[in-house]
């Protein structure tokens, strides 16, 4: 009987449902819990987009105000035994991201130029690709820059760069939920002071992006 | 917690293009964070338009659990 994976706690209780009104149990082992459903598909067309939102929904209602660490979508062990050996593994590592996580949530800050860089101008095509290359790198690191103030606020913060786009610096903040408030005002704050940057800030999430192995 | 969406966007992006991220964000958090058992993904975002996103890996379709 096959067993879809939504976190790994503490201390569990079951309670409420999972994915396709499957009902959530607890799989404990050695101090930690893993927050299982059976894995029955769902009953008419699958729905990708619903079963992410209602994955999220029972991962933010796991969080409450205990600290979890969120398993990636659509991971599903065999049966029980295989995640007690899940946990038993990787126990150290599991109980050493629960510390990290407690008492945070993830907030994501995109941000990116108004205006967009001109192109560069060079004698032939391969120079002009270098240099659009060393533009692009050192207006995300400027970009980056900018955001420095919100760095001082978050525990740990994981910051990519995307090659196109118009929003191209993507960090992720994770922030001790009582700062939830003044973080996003400083937001708002950078927004109004830096005429020239566009900003989009999502969240709270889970701390998807600070679970051991999931920045590899 | 109230439940994650956006928080805030600068004013001159678009409504539509805000909560477009805000699906991307969680598609990052989803399928590309959390906790990872390799070799045991199995559920399916085929039907998502995964163009633009930038996303360490991509999820395929399995019925090997269902045993179809």
């Amino acid at each position: 009987m096959s067993l879809v994976l939504y976190a790994i706690t503490e201390a569990g209780e079951g309670g409420g449902s999972g994915l396709h009104g499957e009902s959530l149990r607890t799989v404990s082992e050695g101090g930690l819990t893993a927050v299982v459903s059976v894995h029955a598909g769902p009953r008419g067309t699958p729905d990708a987009a619903a079963d992410l939102w209602e994955y999220e929904r029972v991962v933010e209602r796991l969080m409450g105000a205990r600290a979890i660490l969120p398993m990636r979508f659509g991971t599903v062990l065999g049966d029980e035994q295989a995640v007690r050996g899940l946990i038993r593994e990787r126990h150290a590592a599991l109980a050493a991201g629960l510390e990290r996580v407690r008492g945070t949530v993830e907030v994501a800050v995109r941000a990116g130029w108004r205006e967009p860089e001109p192109p560069a101008r060079a004698d032939g095509p391969g120079t002009t690709y270098m240099l659009d290359r060393l533009a692009l790198h050192r207006r995300a690191r400027e970009l980056a820059d900018r955001l420095s103030p919100l760095a001082e606020m978050a525990r740990e913060i994981h910051t990519r760069f995307l090659a196109r786009g118009n929003l191209p610096v993507l960090g992720a903040y994770l922030v001790e939920r009582e700062k939830v408030t003044e973080f996003t005002d400083s937001v708002r704050d950078l927004d109004e002071r830096h005429a020239d940057i566009e900003l989009v800030c999502t969240g709270p999430w889970p701390p998807y992006s600070f679970a051991p192995g999931a920045q590899a | 917690m109230n439940g994650s969406g956006t928080m805030y966007s600068s004013p001159g992006v678009p409504r539509p293009h805000a909560r477009r991220l805000t699906l991307l964000d969680l598609l990052d958090r989803l399928l590309a964070g959390g906790v990872v058992v390799h070799g045991h993904i199995t559920l399916a975002a085929a039907d998502i338009d995964l163009v633009d996103l930038d996303l360490a890996i991509l999820v395929a379709a399995t019925d090997k659990v269902a045993g179809r």
